[in-house]
């Protein structure tokens, strides 16, 4: 169980807080879905004791972070969200090394390595250095390092960011299967990806938790609530009204404040799971800038 | 899309380092409105855009256009934009508009000054008009950016990833600011856009490119694209399923979303959408790829 206890993390001295006062309890696995500049990423790397609260403690299975920041290194499997790879070493090279690191019997390693690779669909590319890699590739090699690590939680930054389609689908598969037998942490700003770890879906915004909720319930949310309406110059003015464009461009959806609305403003239309994310935002005070 | 001529023809045109081809006998038309072109990573989308806007060289093939009279002002006709467009970082963002519009075509100072007003008001860049270079967040250089293919009064956009690491709220803001440039007099007519968020595509685009090593396999409407899925889609039980059946990586609580070669005892009919038609494509015709 993760228990964050009024933490807040602040880079700069005199900058505002990437983590405000955060308090949490994450218990088995769980998804953080929010905005860039959320807290997401600082959560994790918190979470896997590469960043040290300003204020609080965080207790990984009652081990409490701050004081034994190394622990965490053997409690948690880390995946960043930036692509950090060994550029010249292959990804053979790569993965044997942390697998010797993390343990595994010298007569176990090969065979450990090639599992993780099928895992994530790279077992071809094993003999070539990391920096050739697509930058698809590259994710899937740190998700695999990941995986080959036997640590009781596995905390993934972004798994699918910059994954083509087909990437994306089988990453998302695995992941989902992960979630239901190891524990996992997922963070993402995708919000597709919130189905991966149905049960607990925490969302994210300006360093604050402001709802946890379950996949079923939030991709559901927006029902009742998106409207088209034919495209006028009032319907996408910025300000009063909340809107995206639609494909064809002679028609907008307007987002309505509250489900049910005295006049319906046009045609009512089935809701996808980003319009119930964009309309949660939306009265969470809307986006930040631009 | 309609009936008007198209915009772009590209034909048979290829790219080439030493002796590989890296994009090969590319043959499309391209109309009015978003196109969004999609494929696999490594499978040259990149390549594409930048030889269409004459980044790269034409080693094969042409480019024609009904809308421009002599063919070799082609490329200056189309506005490329990459994933993370430049700026001169001393100079503001209206000085950077101003200098763009000279660039393109030497008018009277006024005549700039009033364009350069218009196309700020109407993409509402009023509040980082007077900003340098340096000081402006990604998203709003990709705005500037924007405004100022308008200046240049192009026929066609090209688009490399412009909302890959993009959250949801800056994704509909990119395409609200796409959408209202598309409505002003003289904007460019056509948008070809890269992603890997097929979400989006299904949402905001007429039209799907699908390109695979190097050439184009599939080109048409979104919801005719979407309709290859037809009769393949379905919720299921947890696996495995054994084979031709694939994971979608979506789930829900009816079940596990897969697309799959037939129906199977316990899989539920479900309505396609563009990943699944997407992944669909891909992987029977990688069977195929196999079998021939």
């Amino acid at each position: 169980m993760v228990k964050i206890d009024n933490v807040t993390v602040t880079y700069r001295p005199g900058s505002s807080p990437a983590l405000s006062r955060l308090t949490l309890d994450i218990e088995g696995s769980a998804l953080i879905l929010g905005p860039s500049g959320a807290g997401k990423s600082t959560l994790l790397r918190a979470l896997a004791g590469l960043v040290r609260p300003s204020q609080g403690e965080i207790w990984l299975d009652n081990v409490p972070l701050s004081r034994r920041p190394l622990a965490a290194r053997r409690m948690v499997a880390y995946m960043p969200q930036e692509n950090w790879l060994p550029r010249e070493a292959t990804l053979e090279e790569y993965l044997r090394e942390l697998a010797l690191l993390d343990g595994y019997p010298p007569t176990a390693v090969r065979q450990a390595v090639r599992d993780v690779a099928d895992l994530v669909h790279l077992r071809s590319a094993l003999p070539k250095r990391l920096k050739w890699l697509s930058g698809g590739m590259k994710r899937r090699a740190l998700l695999a390092q990941a995986l080959l690590r036997r640590t009781p939680w596995l905390v993934l930054d972004e798994p699918t960011l910059g994954l083509d389609p087909e990437e994306q689908a089988s990453v998302r598969a695995l992941v989902r299967h992960l979630s239901q037998h190891r524990r996992v942490i997922v963070a993402t700003q995708f919000v597709e990806d919130a189905s991966l770890v149905p049960d607990r879906v925490i969302i994210f915004r300006q360093g604050a938790a402001v709802a946890v909720t379950q996949w079923e319930t939030f991709r559901k949310a927006a029902e009742g609530r998106v409207w088209r309406v034919p495209w006028t110059p009032a319907a996408v003015s910025d300000g009063h009204q909340f809107w995206a464009p639609e494909a064809g461009g002679k028609t907008v959806l307007l987002y309505a404040p509250a489900a049910a609305p005295e006049q319906e403003p046009g045609e009512p239309v089935p809701s996808h799971p980003e319009d119930a994310y964009l309309l949660f935002m939306q009265e969470q005070g809307g986006r930040r800038h631009g | 899309m309609d009936d008007t001529p198209p915009l772009l023809l590209v034909e048979n045109i290829g790219h080439r380092v030493a002796s590989r081809w890296l994009i090969r006998h590319v043959t499309f038309s391209l109309s009015q409105g978003f196109t969004a072109l999609i494929g696999p990573n490594g499978a040259g989308k990149s390549t594409l855009l930048r030889t269409l806007a004459g980044l790269l060289s034409r080693d094969e093939g042409q480019l024609r256009s009904p809308w421009v009279r002599n063919a070799r002002n082609i490329t200056r006709r189309i506005g490329y934009i990459p994933q993370f467009p430049g700026v001169y970082h001393q100079l503001t963002a209206r000085q950077y508009l101003m200098r763009t519009a000279f660039w393109d075509e030497p008018r009277l100072g006024r005549q700039v000054e009033a364009k350069v007003d218009a196309i700020i008001e109407r993409l509402q860049l009023g509040a980082i008009a007077d900003r340098r270079g340096h000081e402006l967040h990604p998203s709003e250089r990709r705005r500037l950016a924007l405004a100022s293919v308008w200046l240049r009064r192009v026929l066609v956009v090209l688009f490399d990833e412009p909302t890959a690491g993009l959250d949801p709220e800056e994704r509909l803001k990119f395409w609200q600011d796409l959408y209202v440039l598309r409505t002003l007099p003289e904007s460019p007519r056509g948008y070809l856009v890269t992603t890997h968020l097929l979400t989006e595509v299904e949402r905001y685009c007429d039209a799907v490119l699908l390109v695979d090593q190097g050439r184009v396999t599939h080109h048409e409407p979104v919801a005719q694209f979407i309709a290859r899925a037809e009769g393949h889609t379905f919720y299921a039980p947890e696996g495995p399923w054994g084979s031709r059946v694939w994971p979608t990586g979506r789930a829900s609580g009816e079940g596990t979303w897969v697309v799959a070669a037939m129906p199977h005892l316990h899989f539920t009919p479900r309505p396609p959408d563009l990943v699944d038609a997407y992944l669909w494509v891909r992987h029977t015709r990688a069977e195929e790829g196999h079998r021939a």
